[in-house]
């Protein structure tokens, strides 16, 4: 009988880097495998460590960011799905000017 | 009295008298400091109906409670007066030392009145007052003028300047101080109309603070947070870093608002400007975030450095289809110099733009992207010469000179220019722009941050999000009021309890949180007042017809619309949510209810100075 582990079910997701995530991590984007936002969130920190403290604190993505999947809608709940192809587009969460 | 003086300093330039009006606290506490002391002031001295460029128009520049303790970015103060450019309330807020030597020479306010009749400096030196000529600096630049003044008074004199635009009533026209400006809504032509370069001041004299160890303490704790993730943004990048964020959401105005991203974003990103131009990083007075990111101009636009933040960046840039960053850097210094508004100047010829591709206006030259014709079109409007001379009547003006329908495309809201989020990409700031008492406005509406969140969709706005942009007005006239930086607002979990915290330590009041919550409520309403006073119609809460004709067609916004039936609906949510009626006038129970009744009254014969 054939099993499926985690890494079989998780998707090739692309996460987008903007503002000062791209310039702490020197590189405009990430492509991850995640089958939550979670996931991918924890995946990004393991490729951008330039990112642990600051952006990403405990695993999670710290108030001052935020995400849009695919730039349609912003999300916050770390158990949203994501499918391959997706694009998390990592943002600051203040758009003041 | 604590964290107050309990008065104010008014100055009447005609006829060269001063005098001390008390300010008791009962007015404070209502009103608080900056733009809500400033309001109240306002419907005080500016008689009902004046022209705002003429001699009986008031200039307010107003402090705050916490100017001169030790909390970060507290060093900000108001400039309030009927707009020249809107004819309706206008209330820039800036930083610089200016604030903390006006807050020394004695008093939370200063009302100017009157007219000189030639070129003249407003001295201040511990409350003594002086008109001195201002021939010898009239036509400098602001910085110019600035450096002038300082190198003759002194040091410890600091300076609000306007530049060669406010000297010729530019209707943008900016107040500069400490290379800042006060600069929505043309308080510089307001100036400049009095015939008042320059206003200096100095002095000695501190308040007394009810918890002068509990301020410290405060201040230590929001120092410490100051430097936090909240702030990082706009301490390791700055604003700029908007431009390439708002291009990926096809939230980019674009060549006049035709379209909603600009293929050589990259090219103007604030991560490229960094890494390519950057030179130095500067705090404002008192400040501990350090959001001023400075660059160099290089090439045969001149060389040179310059300070510039989003908005101008996608004003010069973007809007007026400009992708050479040199042009655009060299642009916002040039009009540093001139003492004018960025987004209103850059919105203001991009319109032009638009008219001349259309064969509406003859300026051949002046087309999307053309940079020499841009710099020079900016340097005309600043001395209005030639078509500037039109341009510096702003977008309303022009196209009402023009006529022929380009008002569908002409980009303000109650004549003032609309900032960078176009409307339909973030449609609960486009609520904000169209109700926005100054007009469209991103510093007095935070709807923008609903439009960035999971909690509405910004492509479709619903009445339900009237409420959202409801609590952004609130939080910033609360903290336009107190005054401190909105760039902070990320370090309080509980914005509204903090600041009655930090009040009680200031001045002693028992305030609490509810309380500064109907604070805000009441400065709201009461500017809304002042422009009910003023003439207000239902028909200016609005966006141009652009906005809500055009379907956007770029990007992930593409087929994004605003229909004129929706954004009425969410402004009778925001009018209900507010508790104004369905027109959106105040209902006189709740004028009652926010303690507003004696505004309404005030006039400038109840003035009575100190005894």
């Amino acid at each position: 009988m054939k099993t499926t582990s985690s890494a079989d079910r998780d998707s090739c997701v692309t996460i987008e880097l903007y503002g000062v995530p791209r310039v702490r991590a020197g590189r405009r984007e990430c492509s991850v495998s995640a089958s939550t936002v979670a996931d991918a969130v924890r995946s990004l920190e393991r490729q951008c460590p330039e990112l642990t403290g600051s952006v990403i604190i405990d695993g999670c993505l710290h108030a001052a960011y935020r995400l849009s999947l695919n730039g349609e809608r912003f999300i916050s709940d770390p158990t949203t799905p994501l499918a391959a192809g997706d694009s998390l587009v990592l943002v600051a969460a203040d758009a003041g000017g | 009295m604590f964290g107050y003086h309990g008065r104010y300093l008014r100055v009447d330039l005609s006829t060269c008298e001063s005098q001390l009006v008390p300010l008791g606290e009962d007015v404070l506490r209502r009103f608080l400091g900056g733009a809500g002391l400033g309001t109240y002031l306002l419907h005080r001295e500016a008689p009902a109906g004046v022209n705002p460029l003429s001699p009986d128009a008031s200039l307010i520049f107003v402090l705050s409670p916490l100017v001169g303790t030790p909390l970060t970015t507290s060093a900000k103060f108001a400039v309030v007066a009927k707009s020249p450019l809107t004819d309706r309330l206008c209330d820039a807020l800036s930083s610089s030392y200016f604030a903390i030597a006006a807050k020394r020479a004695g008093f939370d306010a200063l009302v100017i009145v009157g007219a000189a009749k030639s070129p003249s400096v407003l001295v201040i030196d511990d409350g003594r007052v002086t008109i001195q000529p201002a021939d010898r600096i009239w036509g400098m630049s602001s910085n110019e003028a600035e450096s002038q003044l300082r190198a003759e008074l002194g040091p410890q004199f600091h300076t609000a300047v306007i530049g060669p635009a406010g000297e010729r009533l530019v209707r943008y026209a900016t107040i500069s101080h400490d290379s800042r400006h006060a600069g929505r809504g043309g308080l510089g032509a307001v100036m400049g109309s009095k015939h008042l370069k320059a206003i200096a001041v100095a002095g000695s004299k501190r308040v007394d603070l009810a918890d002068p160890a509990g301020v410290v303490a405060a201040a230590k704790d929001l120092s410490a947070r100051s430097f936090g993730p909240a702030t990082a943004k706009y301490r390791e990048l700055g604003t700029v870093a908007n431009l390439l964020t708002f291009n990926r959401f096809a939230a980019l105005p674009t060549r006049n608002f035709q379209h909603n991203m600009f293929e050589a974003a990259d090219e103007l990103a604030g991560e490229n400007l960094m890494a390519a131009r950057e030179v130095a990083r500067k705090s404002c007075a008192a400040c501990t975030i350090g959001c001023e990111h400075i660059y160099q101009v290089n090439g045969s636009t001149g060389s040179g450095q310059v300070r510039i933040e989003y908005e101008s960046l996608f004003a010069l840039g973007s809007l007026c289809g400009i992708a050479d960053p040199n042009v655009v850097l060299a642009a916002a210094r040039q009009c540093d110099e001139l003492g004018i508004d960025t987004i209103s100047a850059g919105a203001t010829v991009a319109f032009a733009m638009e008219c001349v591709e259309r064969g509406l206006l003859d300026a051949p030259e002046l087309r999307f992207g053309r940079g020499t014709a841009f710099r020079e079109t900016l340097d005309r409007i600043g001395r209005r010469d030639g078509l500037g001379d039109l341009l510096a009547e702003g977008t309303r003006r022009v196209a009402e000179h023009i006529g022929g329908g380009v008002a569908a495309f002409a980009p303000h809201v109650k004549g003032l220019e609309i900032p960078g989020y176009e409307p339909r990409a973030m449609q609960t700031m486009a609520l904000g722009f169209a109700v926005g008492s100054r007009g469209a406005d991103h510093n007095r509406s935070g709807a923008y941050e609903v439009d960035f969140s999971d909690r509405a969709n910004r492509l479709h706005g619903t009445a339900d999000s009237a409420r959202l942009a409801v609590e952004t007005e609130d939080r910033a006239a609360l903290l336009d009021s107190l005054i401190l930086c909105k760039f902070l607002r990320g370090v309080f979990p509980d914005l509204f309890a903090e600041s009655a915290e930090l009040l009680r330590r200031v001045t002693g009041w028992n305030v609490t949180s509810d309380e500064l919550h109907e604070t805000a409520k009441r400065i709201v309403t009461a500017k809304k007042l002042f422009n009910l006073r003023e003439g207000w119609t239902r028909g200016e809460d609005t966006l141009p017809a652009r906005f809500l004709s055009e379907p956007l067609s770029l990007g992930v916004a593409a087929g994004a619309s605003l229909s004129r039936q929706r954004l009425d609906e969410m402004i009778t949510g925001y009018y209900a949510a507010r508790g104004w009626d369905s027109d959106g006038t105040v209902p006189e129970s709740l004028i009652e209810d926010l303690s507003l009744k004696d505004i309404s009254e005030l006039t400038p014969a109840s003035i009575s100075p100190c005894p």
